[in-house]
């Protein structure tokens, strides 16, 4: 009987290779969208996870760029019960004043290119910088290269990748910035940006970047403070609200962390949403492929009983025939959803995440799908006389 | 059980049925009761349409009636399990379909084994099975599917397969229908060999009154009913198939 399903399915050449490529394809696509939206879900979680401290500034200014207030708040914040780290920092705007390698100069510089050459410039107070747990701002990404700037590093810079690549600049490398030479030191993947049109950011000394966006030396536009305990960053943060609210404003970072929870849990149900619908598609696809034959079948399965076949005979050869397409099928269709997965990842750069989950429930869909679709025919075949499943059209 | 020569294998008692076709019922049998004793040959006669596959299949335990009985060997098929009515099928009748019934993707060979397949086929199984081609004149296409061949070579593919659990109780529908009167002759002598050497018990649709001269009797069939019975010749049956069914 097993041969007899071997010999079926390798006989029907065409029906067996389109249910498997029905089984292929849903498999994979199931992968491949559950993995593309997994990535860009787990993306914005880890993201987000990076700034878990609170930023402070100026009451009511709509960007970091036009906060300034008095640096004697740094004490004053200290002070308050709960705060563990407090990091003062200037935000401002600089430019690359070298030339793009490569890019020949011409008069006629264009609008691109004069933006590109704009940066966000973060000068932090280095005191304190080595100490901190989390992101200062999300000007900076996580480091990727090199070192974070620490105490007395005055002249050097951490640039963001952007940057680093639009000037093809590597660690060791130096970068004119409002022509003054720093010492690029580290590279971050880049943060957000202001508006997104800098070309990157640079991470320097605040003393550096009060010099050069022309600061007061007793102002500073933004404290990044760590709590002791992060469970408490709520707290904390409103106790600074309460105390300073006159002055100040206290936002967990990324204001985030509120948003950003709703956001990311969204994202979330998006993957179940999606999973579930390429789940659907896939299932019609596979149904529709392994039905098509139903009616032909059920004259098989009336010839096979009238020779006396018992219905469980042909059960089980169906099932036997339907257990070897969902496997053999499901693992190419793993196979093949995992390649595109990767090949997205490697020519659009998008993250894309292939959970072990996923992985396991298409397969166990493809299957059960396989099953139910070999069986659907054996059964209701089962339930006709001879002559009416041998009459079938 | 007694199965002596002589006795019922098969009978039915005001057997009807009727298909639906919407609004209209088509009465293709009405009211038939025939019975048929182990070891006659028998043919059934009637015009197109009469009913005679119908009646057929009813007797081969293929399909339920709309109201009668059925009783083969005495017990009610009604009352058969699929266990039984697959037992009885495989090992003690042969049929023989009007559209052959043949499965597409298994090669001739196959097809004629193809009701050990649950069971596994040993090797002097696939040896009778040969032995059945070659004697329905198909030695040279073993390894041939159904598509491949001509109807009248698929016809005795399927006069192989019923032969091949030797059966007592053959049914055949029209199995000479596709074949020229010289390979129907060989057919319908070899039968009648089948049914006085061996006792099996034949009924046989057919057109073909040359083909009826082989039978003790013919059941002559109009409009699903029963018309009459032509006895031919009143033969004593002495002949005992071995098998008794289980
Ligand atoms: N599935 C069905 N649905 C509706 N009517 C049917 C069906 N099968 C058979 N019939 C009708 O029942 C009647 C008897 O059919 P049957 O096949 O028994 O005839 P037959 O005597 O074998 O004819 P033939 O000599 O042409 O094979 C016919 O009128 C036929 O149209
Ligand atoms: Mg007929």
């Amino acid at each position: 009987m097993f041969k007899e399903a071997l010999l079926n399915l390798s006989r029907r050449k065409s029906r067996t290779v389109l249910a498997l490529v029905g089984i292929i394809l849903g498999v994979a696509a199931i992968i491949t969208l559950v993995s593309v939206v997994d990535g860009v879900a787990s993306n914005a979680e880890d993201y987000l996870s990076e700034f878990k401290g609170i930023s402070v500034t100026q009451k009511d200014v709509v960007t970091p760029l036009y906060s300034s207030f008095d640096s004697e708040f740094l004490n004053k914040v200290e002070s308050i019960p709960g705060v563990n780290i407090v990091v003062s920092a200037v935000v401002g705007l600089s430019n690359v004043t070298e030339q793009k390698r490569g890019v020949r100069f011409s008069k006629e510089r264009t609008m691109m290119q004069m933006t590109s050459e704009i940066v966000s410039l973060l000068g932090v107070d280095l005191k304190n910088y080595s100490r901190v747990h989390g992101t200062v701002t999300p000007l900076i990404g996580e480091l990727e290269e090199g070192r974070n700037l620490k105490m007395g590093d005055v002249g050097k810079t951490v640039i963001s990748r952007e940057l680093a690549d639009n000037y093809r600049k590597r660690i060791g490398n130096s970068i004119e910035l409002a022509d003054k030479k720093f010492d690029i030191v580290g590279i971050s993947k880049s943060g957000v940006s202001f508006g997104g049109m800098m070309s990157g950011t640079a991470v320097v000394s605040i003393d550096d970047a009060r010099e050069m966006l022309d600061l007061e030396k007793d102002k500073v536009g933004l404290l990044y403070v760590e709590p002791i305990d992060f469970s408490n960053t709520k707290q904390v943060a409103n106790r600074i609200n309460f105390v300073y609210g006159d002055d100040l404003e206290a936002n967990i970072q990324g204001d985030f962390l509120g948003q950003a929870m709703g956001i990311f849990s969204s994202l979330r149900s998006l993957v179940y949403v999606v999973g579930a619908i390429s789940a659907i598609v896939a299932g019609i696809g596979i149904l529709n492929v392994m039905l098509m034959s139903v009616l032909e079948r059920t004259r098989e399965f009336g010839t096979l009983r009238a020779v006396g076949w018992l219905s469980s005979d042909v059960m089980k050869m169906v099932l036997f025939e339907s257990v070897l397409l969902g496997v053999i099928g499901g693992l190419l269709g793993l196979l093949f959803g995992v390649f595109i997965s990767f090949q997205i990842t490697a020519l659009s750069g998008l993250n894309t995440l292939v959970s072990f989950e996923v992985l396991f429930f298409s397969f166990m869909f493809a299957l059960a799908v396989s099953v139910l679709a070999g069986i659907y025919p054996a059964f209701r075949a089962s339930k006709m006389s001879v002559m009416e499943a041998l009459r079938n059209e | 059980m007694n199965e002596k020569p002589g006795e019922k294998i098969l009978e039915a008692v005001n057997v009807t049925k009727h298909y639906r076709m919407g609004n209209v019922t088509v009465k293709a049998l009405d009211g038939v009761s025939i019975e048929i004793k182990h070891g006659e040959f028998l043919v059934i006669m009637g015009p197109s349409g009469s009913g005679k596959s119908t009646l057929l299949h009813l007797l081969g335990a293929l399909d339920l009636p709309s109201s009668g009985t059925l009783l083969i060997n005495g017990k009610d098929i009604s009352q058969f399990d699929d266990f039984q009515l697959s037992m009885f099928r495989r090992n003690y009748l042969g049929f023989i379909f009007q559209t052959f019934n043949l499965v597409p993707t298994l090669n001739c060979l196959e097809n004629v084994l193809v009701s050990l397949l649950p069971s596994g086929v040993k090797f002097e199984d696939e040896k009778h099975a040969v032995e059945l081609l070659k004697l329905v004149e198909l030695g040279h296409r073993i390894n041939h599917r159904p598509n491949m061949l001509s109807g009248g070579e698929r016809q005795r593919v399927s006069i192989a397969r019923a032969l091949m659990n030797d059966p007592p109780l053959l049914l055949a529908d029209e199995p000479t229908g596709n074949l020229d009167s010289v390979s129907g002759g060989k057919i319908m002598s070899f039968l009648k060999d089948l049914n006085r050497k061996e006792g099996v018990t034949i009924l046989i649709v057919t057109h073909d009154r040359d083909m009826a001269l082989y039978a003790d009797k013919i059941i002559n069939i109009r409009d699903g009913k029963l018309l009459d019975v032509e006895v031919l010749k009143d033969r004593k049956i002495h002949k005992k198939h071995k098998k008794v069914m289980v």
